[in-house]
């Protein structure tokens, strides 16, 4: 299956060297040249990841996270400057689930988009052994959703990795670590605050659901879900 | 050589400029005073003794007997001291008066027949002698003797008086010395104590101004220079990440053409793939070194924050290792509980690893030692060690080991390896490990869960 990716960067001459590298890959690239191109011309329905620089004119990055992030589900990655930590926080907050440094490379792109697109795609059955509910909170992994006492709980396809790799943990706490690799595909030292953005949005959309203290933090080591 | 400060210097210099000042006054008012008060004790001595001879005279008149005439003028003396000479021969009357103590020069100006007076010291008793030849008779003089202990007295009082107002007077300079000196160097203290803060590396500092007009323009003067210094630095700093962030984007634009190229390598004749390999290797490291300087410049214009967290040091340093190709025998490491930024340390790590590769054939070994709350990591390479007199410099930007010109880099990784270190609550220095090897050394906090 081809991967099709948008990718909103307002200068011209990235955006034709980066397609170029991701379509050699075997991935179908929308570009985008404005955040308000980005917003009301692209179909969301066809796509299965967004690449968005921060930096755009006009309507800009941050807003263009926060309007995709309402209207899909699919994996926002944001193009932020080399170690620029407050642009990391601020796409995080708008609802981005991953970020890279700029200037980005081509390899590193591709090895990126590669992982997340397997973890947040990957529909193959698990195990039947492993655990597919926790309490209320149940997850079909082949159709990517999750229901609490059978209510529909919207998630984003991030969201919903962590809290499958939670419910397949419990009662057994989950590291930061090991839930980087297993949702972002990331080894051992990715970025904590990915994960700790993403908990606390799940926390958020558990609890509106009446779930209350049932994802936890445990200092020092990690998270798990309790029933 | 010793130096003394500007304080004590100020307070010897009142204290001896007063003690100059005090002697001098004391010393011409003691001497001026002795000598009129002399000069009017010999007026009344001689006056004394001529009223004495001259009642010796009236006696001389009436009796022959020498004794009598000698009693006669003495008895108008105090201590009855006088000496009367006739015929050659000496008739002295009053405690304690010989004729040797009679002066050799008021004789012989007798002997010219004019009268004298001399001060002596009569048995340690200064006294004034006086002579007068009497008129009638040629070759008899009459000689009172008049005391000057009760003189010598009033001056040894004076004497004392002039001393302890010497001596208030040297401690009076020496205090206002003091005094003054608090008064300019307390303001110049507060300068320099700022000083020290902004060359510490806080531009925000800014001496207090002192009410004195003169000192205050120091103040001001050098409030005015922070202020300018601080907005040079700023603009020097923005300037650098300005343009760091300009050669963004076409490097961005280079890296994927050269990696459009290199994708296509096989299809290219053998000098284009000459050409894109050193491209692509070169703006790698041009991509490292323009990473380094916004990382600099980052640091430099402050507000940096850490993304702190507790991570098991074993498994870090392991996982760095894997990742960057290390043998993992080489990991002496304990386990523990550590602080750290990842992304920062991660730096931190492949910067001394990349330093042992190029400069000292790489990392022989890396060693943990718990030091109270804190963990030390040692990375010990496999050179020969850094010379002493570098250790302070080394972590400076831009320098570089001058044999090692010719290895690439920015000159700037050490000190963005220190600022990370710095930034996650820790230090690093550098020293020499036991087989002989340079020794970087971080000092991390420990991690609070850690028992």
């Amino acid at each position: 299956m081809v991967s099709r990716v948008l990718f909103v960067e307002d200068d011209s001459k990235i955006r034709q060297v980066i397609s170029a590298s991701l379509t050699d890959e075997g991935f179908d690239v929308v570009e985008a040249p404005t955040g308000e191109y980005a917003t009301s011309e692209v179909d969301l329905e066809s796509l299965d990841l967004a690449i968005i620089d921060l930096r755009l004119p006009g309507i800009n990055g941050i807003d263009v996270v926060r309007n995709l992030r309402q209207r899909t589900t699919i994996p926002l990655v944001i193009l932020t400057a080399h170690g620029d930590s407050s642009d990391v926080v601020t796409g995080l907050e708008a609802g981005a689930d991953d970020f890279l440094n700029k200037p980005i490379a081509a390899k590193e792109l591709v090895a990126r988009l590669r992982a997340i697109l397997r973890r947040t795609t990957d529909g193959a059955t698990p195990d039947p052994a492993v655990a597919t509910s926790v309490g209320s909170v149940r997850i079909d992994s082949s159709r990517y959703e999750a229901t609490v006492a059978d209510a529909r709980l919207h998630l984003t396809r991030t969201e919903f990795g962590v809290l499958r790799a939670l419910v397949h943990a419990s009662p057994a706490t989950l590291s930061r670590q090991a839930l980087l690799e297993a949702v972002w595909g990331y080894d051992y030292l990715g970025d904590s605050r990915l994960v700790d953005m993403q908990i606390y949005r799940l926390r958020q959309k558990l609890e509106s659901h009446g779930l209350k203290e049932k994802l936890l933090t445990v200092r020092g080591v990690g998270f798990r879900l309790i029933p | 050589m010793i130096t003394f400060t500007l304080r004590s210097k100020t307070v010897f210099m009142g204290t001896a400029v007063a003690a100059l000042l005090s002697l001098a006054a004391s010393l011409s008012t003691f001497f001026l005073s002795r000598e009129y008060l002399l000069r009017q004790r010999d007026e009344v001595a001689v006056t004394q003794v001529r009223a004495a001879a001259r009642l010796a005279v009236s006696t001389l008149t009436r009796s022959e007997d020498p004794l009598e005439v000698l009693l006669s003028g003495a008895q108008l003396l105090p201590g009855a001291r006088a000496a009367l000479y006739q015929d050659g021969s000496w008739l002295v009357s009053g405690v304690g008066l010989a004729t040797e103590d009679i002066p050799s020069d008021l004789i012989r100006s007798l002997e010219s027949g004019s009268a004298g007076r001399q001060r002596v010291s009569i048995r340690d008793e200064s006294a004034v002698v006086v002579g007068f030849p009497i008129q009638t008779t040629s070759d008899t003089w009459f000689i009172g003797v008049m005391s000057l202990q009760e003189l010598e007295r009033t001056l040894s009082v004076l004497r004392g008086a002039l001393a302890i107002g010497g001596l208030l007077a040297i401690v009076g300079g020496g205090s206002v010395g003091w005094w003054l000196s608090r008064r300019v160097m307390e303001p110049l203290h507060d300068i320099s104590s700022t000083a020290e803060q902004i060359s510490g590396g806080d531009l925000t500092k800014r001496a207090k101004e002192p009410r004195e007009p003169d000192l205050a323009r120091i103040a001001q003067t050098f409030n005015e220079m922070t202020t300018s210094l601080r907005a040079r630095i700023d603009r020097e700093a923005r300037f650098g990440a300005v343009v760091s962030h300009e050669l963004r984007s076409p490097l961005t634009v280079i890296k994927g053409a050269a990696e459009l190229i290199a994708a296509k390598r096989d299809e290219l004749p053998t000098r284009a793939q000459l050409g894109s390999d050193l491209l692509g290797e070169r703006v790698h490291q041009f991509e490292r070194i323009l990473n380094d300087l916004i990382e600099m410049s980052r640091y430099q214009s402050g507000g940096v924050q850490p993304v702190l967290e507790e991570l098991s040091v074993k498994s870090l340093i392991e996982t760095l290792c894997h990742r960057n190709g290390l043998d993992p025998r080489i990991i002496e490491v304990e386990d523990a509980l550590v602080v750290v930024d990842v992304r920062r340390f991660q730096q931190v790590f492949e910067n001394l690893h990349r330093n042992a590769e190029l400069y000292a054939g790489g990392l022989e070994a890396i060693r943990s030692e718990v030091q109270g709350e804190f963990i030390a990591l040692h990375f010990d390479d496999a050179g020969s060690g850094i010379p002493k007199g570098d250790y302070e410099y080394i972590f400076e930007p831009f320098v570089r080991g001058n044999q090692h010109s010719a290895v690439p880099g920015s000159g700037l990784g050490l000190s963005i390896t220190a600022e990370h270190v710095r930034i996650m609550g820790g230090a690093i220095i550098v020293g020499r490990s036991p087989e002989g090897g340079a020794r970087f050394t971080t000092r991390l906090r420990r991690g609070e869960s850690s028992e």
